[in-house]
């Protein structure tokens, strides 16, 4: 179980003590306020209290004074004698209880006690005018009670201290009603205080259900989400939780180890023994206890009627729900890829020994050019040399016949060392390595072009050769097609009293860098251009136009091997125009340095 | 400095080859003695005064021309193992062969050859070419 820890986040705190504020101040407000309506209460209940005391003074002097008068006017009041007493003591207490009532009022209780003064000094005459009178002495009695009336003269000082009274009376009650009107303002803006705070709050807890609602469904969706994703990966996935028994399985899982396993199956009963491989239960052991991690383990496992090859992968993962790890582990098969690696690795080693046929057959083609090389040619200079022998030995004895066939001889064999060299130029050709490099096919052609004008003198040629790139490739090889293609169109064009060589460049769609060699010679058939690139394949007589016919079987073969193509256009009698290609990858793109 | 007349070894399987190398050494009237044997076995028994030349005046010779391919051991051998002896470090060695190749060419030059000739098919050149091989190393150059 997870215990419920509340999370005192300091804001929480921070709202808790607002709230606490908000309610309890108003209250305190108003428990003062009614404080101190009770008192202004108590203040004004004792106002009426001392003008009533001071009224009840007045009268029992009244009631002495009117008994007194009584008696002096010879009408006494009915049992004036016997009242007298009993008024005058209420006279005093009421006195005291004004003394008591005003204790502590500076003003007022300088003014009591000076009705106090009066109240002592008048009924001191009253009672010495009562002993004038029961002594008879009416004279006396009068004048005790003119000085009474004239020294003791209350009216003033009762009024002033009802008066005083009066004043802070109103006080009092102004001051209650204020007291009173503040704390129906007080209850009116807290109750409204606490009324936004219910808004507040009712609105804070909709929202918060609201998002919880939200959260809740979010998290649910995710769940089925995960939960979808897990069933549809076809590799089989597990997790394994303590001993390495089953918590989950997924439908790839199931679906490859036999059905359903329940929950809690140990990892090794799974499958028919497919997973009992010590090693790996002791790995997988490894990554829930201390969280190595497995990675592509190769593990052979049976299936009915054959081997399933696998790789294991497991790594240590929490689950939300437990404390404790639990190992996910997935399988690939692999069992496809080992076979075709098999059958790659049988091919691989098959084109080997195909490689090595090749190489061994280019090691006799080696072997077997040095022979011709070699071999080959020492005995034809030996026919040259005994033929020439010969026929210094026939001096004189020599006709023009044997002549002639000495000649032939010597011809013959200088001829076919020709063909000999050729053929080992082509074969060279085909076997040695393309160095590239940036190479200048202006300069190239032109320098070409100055060699074949230097041994063709006498000719009338015009050149035009322009706008040339720098393109990437054998310059050794490149100058032999200048060489070739120049040469030919020299050679070709000899028949006319004025030859034109146009030499162009452009760059195809692809960006292949395309030349152009044009000439006004004798041109040909286009029926046998097919021959035309074929060793020692001619289309014109020797006696005609001299040559081996290796030049464009060599031109075609260097530039196969640059990746590049020949061909030709061409009419007899009219001219022919080679082309040639070079791909636009074994170029440096924008190296066109003579602009036409 | 010696100023014996050496002679000129000729080193050459083909007999049809040496007879016109002989014929075109002779052609330059030098005064060299052409000593022709047929390979390179033989070529070092001169050189080390061994089996038919044991007897021989023990000099060495003015140019040694090797033909590259010859039985028992070829011409690029005995060169080599001129160039290992002091003795024979600065006798004068060409090459005469058939052979273009650029591997034959490289070794050659790589083991101290002083020159590889090919020999001409035509048969006029060929006698210029020997000709002027006698007359340049037997006589223009001068060894230590």
């Amino acid at each position: 179980m997870k215990s419920f820890d509340f999370d005192l986040n300091p804001r929480l705190i921070l709202l808790i003590v607002v709230i606490t504020v908000i309610v309890s101040t108003p209250y305190f407000f108003l428990h003062r306020a009614a404080n101190h309506t009770v008192e202004a209460a108590k203040t004004v209940e004792r106002s009426y209290e001392v003008r009533q005391t001071a009224y009840a003074v007045m009268y029992a002097l009244r009631d002495l004074e009117a008994i007194l008068v009584g008696n002096l006017a010879g009408e006494p009041i009915p049992r004036g004698e016997a009242i007298y007493p009993v008024r005058r003591a209420d006279a005093l207490v009421m006195m005291t209880r004004l003394r008591e009532l005003t204790a502590g009022h500076r003003g007022q209780s300088t003014r009591v006690a000076t009705l106090k003064t009066l109240v002592d000094g008048r009924m001191e005459q009253f009672d010495q005018m009562l002993t004038a009178f029961g002594r008879a002495e009416l004279p006396t009695a009068r004048k005790k009670l003119q000085t009474a009336r004239q020294l003791y003269a209350l009216r003033d000082a009762s009024e002033a201290v009802i008066d005083a009274e009066n004043r802070q009376l109103e006080i009092s009650m102004a001051e209650m009603d204020d007291r009173r009107e503040f704390a129906g303002w007080l209850r009116i803006a807290s109750m409204s205080i606490q009324l936004v705070l219910l808004l507040g709050a009712g609105f804070l807890f909709e929202r918060a259900w609201r998002c919880r609602a939200v959260a809740e469904t979010e998290a649910s969706r995710a769940v089925a989400r995960a939960d979808a994703v897990l069933q549809s990966v076809r590799e089989p996935i597990a997790l394994v939780g303590r001993d390495l028994r089953l918590l989950l399985t997924n439908a790839g899982f199931d679906e490859v180890y036999g059905g359903k396993p329940g929950e809690g199956t140990p990892l090794n009963d799974v499958g028919d023994g497919a997973w009992n491989d010590a090693e790996l239960l002791q790995r997988l052991g490894d990554v829930l206890a201390r969280d190595r991690e497995l990675w592509d383990y190769e593990l052979v496992q049976n299936r009915d009627g054959g081997e399933r090859i696998v790789f294991v992968n497991a790594r240590r993962i929490a689950l939300p729900e437990s404390a404790e790890p639990a190992v996910l582990v997935t399988v690939n098969d692999v069992t496809m890829i080992k076979l075709a690696e098999e059958q790659v690795s049988d091919l691989n080693s098959e084109l080997q020994a195909q490689v090595d046929q090749v190489s061994e057959i280019n090691r006799e083609l080696e072997a077997f050019s040095y022979s011709v090389s070699h071999d080959l040619r020492a005995p034809l200079r030996h026919i040259a040399g005994y033929s020439e022998k010969l026929g210094r030995h026939l001096g004189e004895a020599s006709d023009e016949t044997t002549q002639r066939y000495i000649d032939v001889i010597g011809n013959s064999t200088k001829r076919m060392s020709a063909l000999i060299d050729d053929l080992l130029l082509y074969s060279r050709l085909g076997r040695s390595a393309i160095r590239l490099q940036p190479v200048d096919m202006q300069h190239l052609a032109e320098e070409a072009r100055d060699m074949i004008s230097a041994h063709s003198e006498g000719r009338a040629i015009l050149w035009n050769i322009v706008g040339l790139p720098v393109v990437l490739a054998d310059m050794g090889m490149m100058r032999q097609v200048w060489q070739n293609l120049l040469g030919n169109a020299v050679k070709y064009s000899g028949k006319r009293e004025r030859a034109e060589i146009d030499v162009s460049f452009e760059r195809d769609a692809n960006g292949n860098a395309v030349f152009h060699v044009k000439d006004n010679g004798v041109g040909f058939d286009m029926a046998y251009a097919g021959k035309l690139f074929g060793v020692f394949q001619r289309l014109h007589k020797p006696a005609d136009f001299p040559g081996t016919g290796i030049g464009l079987a060599n031109v075609q073969r260097i530039l196969l091997r640059h990746g590049g193509c020949i061909w030709v256009d061409a009419e007899p009698e009219r001219g022919a125009t080679f082309h040639f290609s070079l791909p636009a990858m074994a170029q440096s793109a924008d190296n066109q340095r003579h602009a036409p | 400095m010696n100023r014996e007349i050496r002679s000129i070894l000729l080193a050459e399987d083909s007999p049809a080859d040496a007879e016109m190398s002989i014929d075109a050494l002779r052609e330059a009237n030098l005064a060299n003695p052409i000593v022709h044997v047929e390979d390179g076995v033989e070529a070092l028994d001169f050189l080390y005064c061994r089996g038919a030349y044991a007897s021989r005046e023990d000099l060495a010779p003015a140019v040694v021309l090797l033909d590259i391919k010859m039985p028992r051991l070829d011409g690029l051998e005995v060169l080599k193992q001129m160039r290992g002896d002091e003795r024979f470090k600065s006798v004068p060695v060409v090459i005469l062969s058939s052979s273009r190749e650029e591997s034959d060419l490289v070794r050659s030059w790589n083991l101290g050859v002083n020159a590889y000739v090919v020999k001409p098919v035509d048969v006029n050149q060929f006698f210029i070419a020997i000709r002027t091989l006698g007359q340049f190393w037997a006589v223009l150059n001068e060894t230590p």
